[in-house]
């Protein structure tokens, strides 16, 4: 593909991105609506002599990643909110045995079965652990296609560099739209040397991938060796966007489709004189508390979520309770609009904050 | 336990920035920003010679119909149209569920700003291509706004139509006395475009060209007759 | 004037939401026929799949449950030991039984748990879009085997799950039916009503597999997918009772 512009959907550009970023294997099960995954693969991997699997589960399909993974290679799996539940074994498993992979959740309405429509309902879930143990994925979150496509990209040499599972966070909106795109052919930054992959123990002393430390504090001391890089990880591949707020005095905080529509509703406001801006989390772990805190200082918070509030919380953490935040929230796949975060806002300049 | 190839091992480079730790990914990839800027990411940067006033004009369009009658296709080639004309797209289906045998659904917001919700609300233009979609999605269409409808499958009359702009085609009957009743969604493209010229009958048609060269080459003319049937027509 | 044919009453009168020329709708029916000969309504607990069939529940008047992809057989497991006397069945798709749901449909049959499975094998997955099933035939097109299933390219080959359950000893009845004619429905309700009676019986495990058409995403019109039933689809998945 050359770098032209085309359109393409947040789901199908999420799936050329792994191809860009030299992924050559996926598996996956089908689940609306990230459908689009898979059956793109189906026909984009035979081409780069890649291997494309449709595994019996989603349970299964974790598993083979974690065995592309063992052997050194770029693997990639996709699902939506249940089937991820489904996967979190697996992705602790990942964490303990620090293995890279890219997890893609297309998030839709929940709990349970739920409904088709987009949410925002497991932010938790990626970025409070979702499996057991005390462990973190990396969480990037996009709110375009564009940025999807880059940031699965980014995906794959991040966890390669820390050796990680990261997950490409969206919900069924972006994953369904189309929008303009220019697909990058350079490289990726690959990570070349893997020395501790399985291929085979020639020349060497065998590599052995595992999560299970039974020896007195081993495991203790393999946790800290975790929380350290984590610490590390949260000082330097914190990702957020700022839209006008260095002036504003009502500042949102919304992550995915949700701020790209309060942009809208920024600009409207901005026309009435009310002084409202953005602060838009990218990286969800590690999310940009100290920046967060810093922009949000003295000013009126409102948190624009698909869900019942669970973003919510870190900025509240971020903000160690100098603001007081407000909340705008819609579930079981319904999406804000503009109007409302706007009537939202004017409310929250009548009262006193 | 030593474990060779970690993350440890890639050389530390000179901080620019003072206290800011550096990125690992982003001193391989040379990037020195730390956040986006939205204003400036990669979308399609409109051209300031389609703007005809001061103010950014930004038309939101659904299209609907019955699954089978093409209206995902006749947004995406309308989409297709305006981001080459330099304009902001985005084209959202229905899905899942929703589409089996029942009324089929696309939003297309077409702009010169950056597009916020790629969800219509309201919309500026309904195109309904048959009577269940027409009922469905009227109280979708904003007061002031433009109906086009195709009037072989769809009527008008039970609606309260005080200010709106009625556009009105017999896209169906046309697509048959053309030979395939499947362009009709091309034909009411047609009679869209030539009661709001968003984008030019000839950049229509060059892409038109374009899109059926990917798709079929065969199928460019019955199409072009029909969007060129929909845009001098009659109702 | 002698009423000898009606609604059956267990199968509640609306239209349903399926696809025209799917076999579920005429399935369904069978089964409720099948209810309400035995007499067993009231006393009956079913466990709908995930798939085409996600909403049966608005069709059937007797208690249901829904059960994650897959798990209907461990959940009728749960409901069948807590309240043995009563009839539990379950109705799945091809990807609920026999893809994600493979090890539950198996560990349930091996220990000869007491309920029917009513088993849809139609070769695709209907509600996601048309994608591969492990029933798939190969050289079957699908969304994710757009050239044509490949058993030498490990894209498997069609899975036929009632013979590997045959070799359970637990195991009470198999049978594997198909709707492609009026005469072929009258079987497939006997087949039924067989499964139905041997859990009343307690004679244990009972599936019956319906081969049924999805005229949607095989690409063809519903007459043309009964005959594709009957030419093609019974070469690889041969009718009649197999335990």
């Amino acid at each position: 593909m050359e770098n032209k512009k085309i359109l393409m959907t947040g789901n199908e550009a999420i799936a050329e991105a792994a191809i860009q970023a030299g992924c050559r294997f996926y598996a996956g099960y089908p689940i609306t609506p990230q459908n689009e995954i898979p059956a793109y693969f189906a026909k984009r991997m035979p081409e780069v002599n890649g291997t494309f699997i449709q595994a019996e589960s989603e349970l299964a399909a974790i598993n083979m990643v974690f065995g592309a993974s063992a052997a050194g290679k770029r693997a990639m799996t996709s699902s939506s909110s249940p089937g991820i539940s489904l996967k979190q074994e697996g992705i602790s498993y990942l964490s303990g045995c620090e293995l890279p992979a890219v997890i893609v959740n297309v998030m839709r309405g929940g709990p349970g079965l739920g409904n088709i429509g987009p949410s925002q309902g497991d932010y938790f879930q990626a970025t409070k652990g979702g499996g057991h143990g005390d462990y973190h994925i990396i969480v990037l979150a996009p709110s375009s296609v564009q940025e999807a496509f880059d940031l699965t990209v980014s995906a794959f040499d991040l966890a390669d560099i820390y050796r990680m599972p990261a997950m490409i966070l969206v919900d069924g909106l972006l994953g369904q739209m189309m929008e303009p795109l220019h697909v990058t052919t350079s490289p990726s930054h690959q990570v070349t040397s893997k020395p501790w992959a399985l291929t085979g123990a020639k020349n060497r002393k065998p590599n052995i991938i595992r999560s299970l430390y039974l020896a007195d504090g081993a495991l203790e001391e393999f946790n800290n060796k975790l929380q350290k890089k984590y610490s590390s990880i949260a000082e330097k591949e914190v990702i957020f966007e700022s839209y006008k707020n260095a002036d504003c005095e009502v500042l949102i905080v919304s992550y995915g489709m949700p701020a790209r529509i309060s942009v809208g509703a920024i600009d409207n406001l901005r026309k009435s004189g009310l002084k409202a801006g953005l602060f838009r989390p990218v990286s969800l772990w590690p999310f940009p508390k100290k920046d967060l805190a810093q922009v949000g200082k003295n000013k009126k918070i409102l948190v624009v979520e698909m869900s019942s509030g669970q973003m919510i919380e870190d900025v509240m953490l971020s903000l160690d309770g100098k603001c007081r935040v407000e909340f705008l929230g819609r579930t079981g796949g319904e999406i804000p609009s503009e109007e409302e975060i706007i009537a939202k806002i004017k409310g929250m300049y009548g009262k006193n904050i | 336990m030593d474990r060779a190839g970690s993350y440890q091992d890639i050389p530390a480079r000179k901080n620019k920035m003072k206290d800011k730790p550096q990125s690992l990914l982003r001193l391989r990839s040379g990037q020195a920003s730390h956040s986006f800027d939205f204003a400036q990411d990669k979308q399609v940067t409109p051209s300031t010679s389609l703007r005809t006033s001061k103010s950014p004009v930004t038309e939101k369009i659904i299209f609907s119909g019955s699954g089978g009658q093409g209206i995902m296709l006749m947004a995406k080639v309308l989409a297709q149209v305006a981001m080459q004309a330099g304009k902001f797209v985005t084209w959202l289906p229905s899905y899942g569920a929703e589409v089996r045998g029942g009324t089929a659904r696309c939003m297309l917001v077409i702009s010169d700003e950056k597009i916020g919700s790629p969800f219509i609300i309201l919309a500026d233009t309904l195109v309904a291509m048959n009577e269940p979609s027409l009922k469905k999605y009227s109280p979708n269409l904003k007061k002031g706004g433009t109906l086009v409808i195709n009037t072989s499958l769809a009527q008008a009359g039970s609606l309260d139509l005080e200010d709106i702009k009625l556009v009105r085609i017999a896209a169906t009957e046309i697509a048959v006395e053309l030979g395939n009743i499947k362009v009709a969604n091309l034909v009411t493209l047609g009679a869209y475009l030539a009661s709001k010229k968003i984008v030019s009958k000839d950049a229509f048609i060059k892409c038109l060209f374009e899109i059926a060269q990917a798709i079929n080459p065969a199928l460019f003319e019955i199409n072009k007759k029909a969007f060129e049937r929909g845009y001098n027509g009659k109702s | 004037m002698e009423k000898i044919y009606s609604h059956p009453k267990s199968l509640v009168d609306v239209t349903t939401h399926y696809c025209p020329g799917c076999g579920h709708g005429l399935i369904h029916k069978l089964v409720c026929q099948v209810i309400d000969e035995l007499g067993i309504r009231e006393k009956t607990i079913a466990i709908a799949p995930v798939g085409c069939a996600v909403l049966a529940y608005d069709y059937w008047d007797f208690d249901t449950t829904e059960a994650a992809h897959g798990r209907a057989c461990a959940v009728a497991t749960g409901l069948k030991r807590v309240q043995p006397d009563k009839i539990i069945f379950t109705y799945q798709g091809d990807g609920d039984l026999a893809a994600i749901g493979t090890a539950e449909t198996i560990h349930a049959a091996n220990r000869g748990e007491n309920i029917t499975i009513i088993f849809v094998n139609n070769g695709i997955y209907g509600m996601t879009g048309g994608q591969m099933a492990p029933t798939t035939l190969a050289g079957q097109k699908t969304a994710t085997t757009p050239s044509g299933r490949n058993p030498a390219g490990f894209e498997g080959h069609p899975l036929k799950l009632l013979e590997m359950l045959a070799v359970l000893p637990a195991v009470a009845y198999l049978e594997r039916t198909a709707i492609t004619s009026p005469k072929s429905v009258l079987n497939v309700k006997r087949a039924i009503k067989e499964a139905f009676k041997n859990q009343i019986e307690n004679k244990g495990f009972s599936m019956v597999e319906v081969i049924s058409p999805c005229p949607t995403y095989w690409s063809k019109s519903p007459g043309e997918s009964l005959k594709w039933i009957e030419q093609e689809v019974i070469k690889t998945y041969p009718l009649g009772r197999i335990k």
